[in-house]
């Protein structure tokens, strides 16, 4: 049985995965929030899977992700993305540096 | 503890009457002038000034444009070059530590700025000054030393052709428990983008100060207090809550972890890492040059005074060609413009160039785009005979033109005038790779992606640059920041490829950054990421006994916006002067789903994340102009001047008056 989690992408994350958000079966049970992130850049190109996570598939540091509108490090397991959810996937970071 | 004891810099508790002096000393802004000709110097205080340009950038601009005219040449020694704290710089208020240089450019030839950072800045508020404006020229290279209530010329003539770091070592060891800004030999050698150095690798490198300096025979400022400003539990309530909001604030802790080298993933994927001149905006070898790598060179983080974020990194290049000793940097813009800009995929190359520029007093973002311009030339078969160049991605031609640049040497005297001067001397084919607005060289966004930093690049009153206007709330995917300040246009506004509405974002950030440099602020504790907005400095200001809203300050960021305008418009810019670079609005630009597919051609739609990507400025403009209340032709109309408390400058106005 699994269910539908809608996922708005910001930012970089829009451009890499060519839509503004999308709905996203995940199992009843639910997900951690890396496997989330790598079921996403799954169904979009290259360039959502470099945006969102490195050569081993870990979630990059500067991705941001909101599940039900609590900010959840990529790296942490204990928060779930479940059916119903609400996911907000954007970069941190943008711009230059000072000078 | 906290209480009235002598020595507390931080916690003090006024009573009434204190509380009132205090007020009266903060509202009053002491500006200390020199003249370099006879070392005689003075004080000028302003009140009413205080409070309209609330100080550092803002209130410098005031002074250029009261003092410096049109007939004055930014090298005369009739140009005055000011060094002004922020209102908070100084105070213990998170990453207050910024100071701004400010004179007639020689590079745009009109309004210049730059901003530095570190330590330096705090300790010329330790002398109770709130900015040091000097005129003249020294008769031989001199410091000036800046203590409270005292301020001497000294002439140092054994220190000139010294590099910045033997300056700096030199004259604090001369005044023990001195902060030091010095120029190098590009400085001394009038280079049009050399920068000042302070805290051993900390530049305000914009627009060539540290040629006006040098001009002035002034080879640093030492300042030397002996107080910090004190303050009240009012105000220290307001630190710790702001504190508290970039401890946890993402993007802070992302910096402070990795620094802003962490931008150039990123960038490379969306196609916003220029390279090659821009003639690409993504770079095959990234990860050669990206945080993680840059990482491997890391020994230790460094932050500027009161900073929690701390995104400076401590590298270190133990042996090989480029073995480099300890030092700060390289950031983001620098490893762009002397890296993938130029080709070069080499990271200890980069370290060593970044610690060159530093030493000789170099603007690395100008040296790098001088240095591509050069490359594109020599590609195209432009530069003279006598003018050999490195290629593309020779690390060691590019220390060699480094170093010819500073010492204004053969090709490097070309470059040394930047790159539109150098364009205009070689000829016309040239000028389409000169990377440049206003005669300022491009900082390392990619405007063809984001729409919101061409116009940025384009309408920065101090010629091309990121951080006037610093437009990163569609490209930073910042929902709830344009949720609050632009409802009406929203989702479109979010678009960075889209020119739509990006003149109404830029109208707000470009306040909202101008408040960040009148207070001393560091951007990426507000403008880069919001993590503090306007409403967050109010309590501050409060407790200092200023009483300005969120509203109040981003009125007095327009006020200063308006006045740097003003002051350009007076020396004849206009709408033909906020223009890009031929290639942005020409030659447009494919983004690939894999950077390493740049250079292969034919590749079909599938290989591409965008195709053809190009700036219509234009739209933009008329949109920008008409946001500001400013003219088609980019002047601001005497209605504008009037609203954001600028009546003075209506007659200022190109016909003398009413709307030109």
């Amino acid at each position: 049985m699994s269910g539908s989690v809608w996922v708005q992408y910001y930012g970089l994350t829009r451009e890499a995965a060519g839509c503004a958000g999308e709905s996203v079966s995940v199992p009843a049970e639910g997900m951690d929030v890396a496997s989330f992130l790598a079921l996403v850049a799954d169904r979009h190109g290259p360039a959502l899977r470099r945006a969102l996570l490195d050569e081993n598939d870990r979630p990059l540091p500067m991705v941001g992700v909101l599940v039900d509108g609590v900010a959840v490090p990529p790296g942490a397991g204990e928060r779930r993305v479940r059916p119903g959810s609400r996911v907000a996937i954007f970069y941190v970071m943008s711009g230059g540096d000072s000078k | 503890m906290c209480g009235n004891a002598e020595g507390s810099r931080w916690c003090w508790s006024p009573g009434p009457t204190e509380r009132r002096r205090r007020e009266a000393e903060v509202r009053e802004v002491r500006v200390a002038w020199v003249d370099l000709d006879t070392g005689a110097w003075w004080e000028e205080h302003f009140d009413a000034e205080a409070i309209r340009f609330l100080g550092g950038r803002g209130l410098a601009a005031w002074l250029l444009y009261r003092h410096v005219g049109e007939s004055v040449g930014p090298l005369d020694p009739d140009n005055v070059l000011i060094f002004a704290c922020g209102r908070l710089t100084g105070y213990p208020w998170p990453s207050a530590a910024r100071y701004s240089v400010t004179a007639k450019s020689p590079a745009t030839g009109c309004y210049g700025y730059a901003n530095g950072s570190g330590f330096f800045g705090p300790e010329l508020r330790r002398t109770g000054f709130d900015a040091i404006a000097v005129r003249g020229r020294a008769r031989a290279p001199s410091a000036l030393v800046v203590e409270r209530g005292r301020i001497e010329l000294v002439p140092v003539p054994e220190l000139w052709g010294r590099t910045t770091e033997e300056t700096e070592l030199e004259l604090r060891r001369r005044y023990p428990g001195a902060r030091v800004a010095s120029i190098g030999p590009a400085g001394e050698r009038g280079v049009v983008f050399a920068a000042v150095i302070n805290d051993l690798g900390r530049a305000a490198a914009r627009t060539g100060m540290g040629a006006v300096m040098g001009s002035k025979n002034l080879k640093a400022v030492v300042a030397r207090g002996d107080a910090g400003p004190r303050v009240g539990e009012e105000f220290r309530q307001a630190a710790r809550q702001a504190v508290g909001r970039l401890r946890k604030h993402a993007g802070c802790q992302l910096l402070g972890r990795w620094g802003t080298a962490v931008l150039i993933r990123g960038k490379n994927i969306r196609g916003d890492l220029p390279s090659k001149n821009h003639r690409w905006g993504q770079f095959p070898w990234a990860e050669d040059i990206d945080a993680d790598a840059l990482a491997r060179y890391t020994v230790a983080t460094a932050g500027c005074f009161a900073c929690p974020v701390r995104c400076s990194r401590v590298t270190e290049v133990k042996s090989g060609a480029f073995q480099t000793p300890r030092g700060e940097g390289p950031e983001y813009e620098t490893i762009n413009a002397l890296g993938c800009n130029l080709w070069n995929r080499d990271l200890e190359s980069i370290i060593h160039a970044n610690r060159l520029c530093n030493l000789l007093g170099l603007d690395t973002i100008s040296t790098g785009m001088a240095i591509s311009f050069a490359m594109e030339c020599r590609e195209a078969g432009l530069l003279p005979r006598q003018h050999p160049s490195p290629a593309w991605g020779d690390p060691q031609g590019i220390l060699e033109l480094i170093r010819a640049i500073a010492f204004r040497q053969g090709l490097g005297d070309l470059l040394a005038e930047g790159v539109a001067r150098a364009a205009a001397l070689i000829g016309p084919p040239s000028e389409r790779m000169a990377m440049h607005v206003k005669g300022v060289e491009l900082p390392r966004q990619e405007g063809r992606v984001l729409k919101a930093f061409a116009l940025a690049h384009a309408t920065s009153n101090r010629g091309a640059d990121h951080l006037y206007a610093l437009p990163t709330i569609d490209s930073a995917g910042l929902q709830e920041v344009a949720e609050k300040y632009f409802p009406r246009f929203l989702p479109e506004i979010m678009d960075v490829t889209s020119e739509k509405y990006k003149g109404y974002m830029l109208r707000f950030t470009e306040a909202y950054n101008a408040v960040a440099d009148c207070l001393g602020v560091c951007k990426f504790t507000c403008t880069e990421n919001y993590a503090l907005l306007p409403e967050d400095f109010a309590p501050a200001l409060r407790a200092l006994g200023l009483e300005l809203t969120a509203a109040d300050l981003i009125r007095a960021g327009e006020r200063v916006v308006n006045l740097e305008r003003m002051y350009n418009v007076r020396h004849g810019l206009d709408r033909s002067s906020d223009r890009l670079p031929e290639r942005f609005l020409k030659e447009p630009l494919d983004v690939y789903m894999r950077p390493e597919d740049i250079e292969h051609k034919g590749l079909d739609e599938a290989g591409l994340l965008h195709r053809g990507l190009l700036v219509d400025l234009d739209a933009m403009l008329d949109e920008y102009y008409a946001a500001g209340g400013w003219t088609t032709r980019g002047i601001p109309t005497a209605a504008r001047l009037r609203e954001v408390g600028l009546e003075d400058l209506v007659r200022d106005l190109p016909g003398g008056g009413e709307d030109g």
